[in-house]
């Protein structure tokens, strides 16, 4: 990424005044338009913000914030561990089981998160006579779709390793399951950390939509308390900017967990 | 009734570690391997020369059952090949290969590649299999490598690690499939150099290679394969001098 932007200065510090001014352009445009906005804006709401609110209810909110975090991290984690045994499981010469997989994670990609937590929690209790909480509603529908994506991460990491790898194994007498974990799984980790990374962010902010079940995590908290004190704009400020620094660190997470085996390798 | 051979190849007093029978291999209607007979005693050093595509990786990847075959007989010591899952661990466990391409793991230190293996099909612990790595690694001679990954060292050091990896787990058979074939010309001979001691060790060698030195200095036989047919197999002073076959005269006139 760095050497990308290095390539792009190095090929435009050379051009004429003319591009340079083609180059400025935007940036005039950009200005030209904020300050139109801002024209527009009708400021004296400012001084009316009140951000006590978010001090007041900070222990509701923190709940809130630990829910959402705890059923991100819970229902992923079972995703993947669900992924990993559908990515084995399509690797055997059964067919059927093959088709069972592939029809599993195309239906479970393509229901919205919404409607399957809806079908979870409103028809599962009347197929199954197993009714849930809301909490573990949420956790289920978050748990499948992510196995979906997950699955499909999983399958292409396992491809992308070489097949001496495989043989290699073969040839040193390994069982299949110590193959699996000791040489292709955590090759394959390394392989799916960004999609992996991508997958969780998406997850972490669409478990925002479990407050249409007011599942209790960060959004729902949100809703109730902008609904009590009439502070939407305070409190929803402050969610986005919490869900704003979770979502950045777990991307300089990721990032940090990438450069680490990155060294490793060479 | 005539008497009974004393030594005879195929005798019960030299009993060859390695059988094959008229071995067939297809991939769809291409007949990789159109019946190839090869026997290999205990100790012995078989080199297999010949072009590419002449199913030289093919016969050496039947015997360990990375490849299936689909007529024919293999015997690897007292098993029958394919056998079951649990035989074909075991002849792997006594038939070690080394990879043209090396496929050392690159998520491991060298020391835990060569580790590995004993610990996890031969059931030494740890501590053990560290031992037994360093002292492989210095066999090789590259000791000094045994805590860095395997992208960090050359082709030639990559190799000779996978010869200690392969060595680890006590095979009584080691198969190279063309060890120095993707090697930089100054770093084939550290390798075969390695070969070359191992020879001596009375480990049963099968080597594809287009090292025409190597194969005259240190194979016991050295076979031509070309067409999916071993067509002449001979000691190397034999081979090499009377030329027996025409496609093997026209083969090594083009390389010698």
């Amino acid at each position: 990424m760095v050497s990308d932007k290095g390539i792009a200065r190095r090929g435009t510090s050379g051009l004429a005044a003319g591009a340079a001014f083609a180059r400025s352009l935007p940036i005039i445009i950009g200005l030209g338009l904020v300050a139109w906005l801002a024209w527009g804006v009708n400021w004296s709401f400012v001084s009316n913000l009140d951000f006590t609110v978010i001090y007041k209810y900070r222990v509701a909110l923190f709940e809130g914030l630990v829910n959402t975090v705890w059923i991100t991290f819970a229902s992923l984690l079972l995703g993947l561990i669900l992924a990993i045994i559908f990515a084995l499981l399509a690797n055997v010469r059964y067919a059927p089981l093959r088709w069972i997989i592939v029809f599993y994670v195309e239906v479970l990609r393509d229901v919205p998160l919404v409607v399957a937590l809806f079908w979870i929690h409103f028809a599962l209790p009347v197929v199954t006579g197993i009714s849930t909480s809301v909490f573990e509603s949420g956790f289920i529908a978050m748990a499948l779709q992510s196995s979906a994506y997950l699955t499909d991460a999983v399958r292409a990491g396992v491809q992308a390793i070489p097949k001496g790898q495989w043989d290699a194994a073969d040839a040193l007498g390994f069982t299949t399951a110590r193959k699996w974990l000791d040489i292709i799984l955590p090759q394959a980790f390394r392989i799916i950390i960004p999609p992996l990374a991508n997958i969780a962010l998406g997850y972490f902010k669409a478990s925002s939509v479990l407050a249409l079940l007011s599942v209790g995590e960060l959004t729902t908290v949100a809703t109730r308390i902008s609904n009590y004190t009439f502070k939407p704009i305070e409190t929803f400020t402050f969610v986005a900017f919490v869900y704003l620094v979770l979502g950045y660190s777990l991307s300089w997470l990721t990032f940090r967990l990438e450069n680490l085996f990155e060294t490793k390798r060479i | 009734m005539s008497s009974r051979p004393i030594a005879s190849p195929s005798g019960e007093s030299s009993a060859p570690f390695i059988v094959c029978e008229n071995v067939r291999k297809f991939y769809g209607a291409f007949e990789a391997l159109k019946g190839v007979s090869l026997s290999a005693a205990r100790g012995e050093v078989v080199c297999i020369i010949g072009p590419s595509g002449s199913g030289k990786s093919t016969l050496l990847r039947t015997l360990n059952g990375l490849e299936s075959f689909d007529d024919g007989r293999i015997r690897i010591g007292d098993v029958d090949l394919p056998g079951t899952h649990r035989q074909i661990l075991e002849v792997r466990r006594e038939v070690g290969m080394v990879f043209q391409s090396f496929n050392l793991f690159p998520h491991m230190t060298v020391r835990r590649n060569v580790a590995l293996a004993p610990v996890r099909s031969r059931g030494l612990s740890w501590v053990e299999a560290n031992g037994r790595a360093e002292r492989l690694l210095r066999r090789v001679g590259i000791v000094d490598q045994i805590d860095k990954y395997p992208g960090q060292l050359s082709g030639g050091q990559q190799q000779r690690v996978a010869i200690a990896r392969a060595l680890a787990v006590e095979p009584q058979v080691l198969l190279f499939d063309e060890p120095t074939s993707s090697l930089d010309p100054e770093m084939v001979q550290e390798v075969l150099q390695v070969m070359r001691e191992l020879a001596h060790t009375g480990i049963t060698m099968l080597v594809a290679t287009h090292e025409m030195g190597f194969a005259r200095e240190v194979a016991d036989r050295v076979g031509f394969m070309d067409g999916g047919t071993l067509l002449h197999i001979a000691p190397p002073r034999e081979f090499f001098d009377h030329r027996a076959d025409k496609r093997l005269s026209a083969f090594l006139s083009k390389i010698l």
